[in-house]
């Protein structure tokens, strides 16, 4: 009986092939499924950063060229990926779509401030008093739009 | 035995806590961004009513003066009222006199906390006033 029972005991000290196959294989799942979640997380927060860095360039550049607009005299869109823009009959500023997607900004002065990026497909076209900036993907109400307040009051030229 | 599987349950615990920390950074991400992106939407609907608001203090300012008085706050429709919106016109130039032919109203919209303003510069054209120039303060 003695001899019985320690034979038993000395069985349950180690794992048979199965169950150590079935652990590594339960342990493999679950060490690639919390790798991909890790890589994903890491991918979420690289693109949050991006898409906000991105947010951020179209805002500042909108922002200056709805000033632009609002003020102007004269809106000329020279083709769709370039319009200039003129106050109290000088030209006051020329924005231009480059070949790299940068939307660039060139003032009577001759500065240019540029932000890169975030012109893909943009394109300029003249809608009465307003400039009407489209991505490609917005069209028509969606479109942005700039309105001149001069133009505007004044009847558009 | 049960020390092997104490041993075990700490091991899974362990993964698991793991586990729901990476979801929840990864929903904290996402709630993140999507709060971002409301805030921008919402930001993005008030300016444009804020700019509404300067066209039609614009346009108020271009009839009061040929009526004489430009200075003070114009009537807006009830709904908008009471979202907190208001425009305000204060001359910059004196043009009560008839013989001014020139005049500068800064425009103050307002909605809620948010706030934009313009600067228009009249020229009288006859009897009519005619914008000049504005500038959009940025």
């Amino acid at each position: 009986m003695n001899t019985k029972l320690a034979r038993q005991s000395r069985r349950r000290c180690g794992y048979s092939l199965m169950e150590l196959m079935v652990s590594i294989g339960v342990l493999m799942i679950a060490m690639d499924i919390s790798v991909q979640l890790g890589r994903s997380v890491i991918r979420a927060g690289a693109n949050n950063r991006t898409m906000n860095d991105q947010s951020s360039r179209i805002d500042a550049a909108v922002a200056t060229l709805r000033g632009d607009v609002w003020g102007a005299s004269r809106i000329d869109v020279v083709d769709s990926r370039t319009v200039r823009l003129s106050r109290g009959g000088a030209l006051a500023a020329t924005w231009t779509i480059a070949a790299d997607d940068s939307v660039q900004r060139t003032d009577a002065s001759g500065q240019v401030r540029q932000w890169p990026g975030i012109g893909k497909n943009w394109t300029f076209a003249r809608d009465g008093a307003a400039l009407t900036i489209s991505d490609g993907v917005s069209q028509g109400a969606t479109a942005m739009r700039c309105v001149s307040q001069v133009l505007l009051a004044g009847g558009a030229r | 035995m049960n020390e092997q599987s104490r041993r075990h349950h700490g091991f899974a615990l362990m993964l698991s806590i793991v586990l729901i920390g990476l979801v929840a950074i990864t929903l904290a991400s996402l709630g993140m961004a999507a709060h971002v992106d409301a805030m921008r939407t919402r930001a993005a609907a008030e300016d444009a009513q804020l700019r509404q608001l300067l066209l039609a203090g614009a346009q108020t300012a271009q009839s009061r003066l040929a009526g004489g008085t430009v200075a003070g706050s114009i009537a807006l429709p009830d709904s908008l009222a009471s979202d907190g919106a208001s425009v305000t016109l204060t001359p910059q130039i004196a043009a009560a006199a008839a013989d001014t032919n020139e005049a500068t109203i800064q425009i103050d919209a307002a909605l809620g906390r948010r706030q934009l303003s313009q600067r228009v510069h009249f020229i009288r054209n006859g009897t009519a006033w005619q914008i000049e120039s504005a500038d959009l303060a940025v």
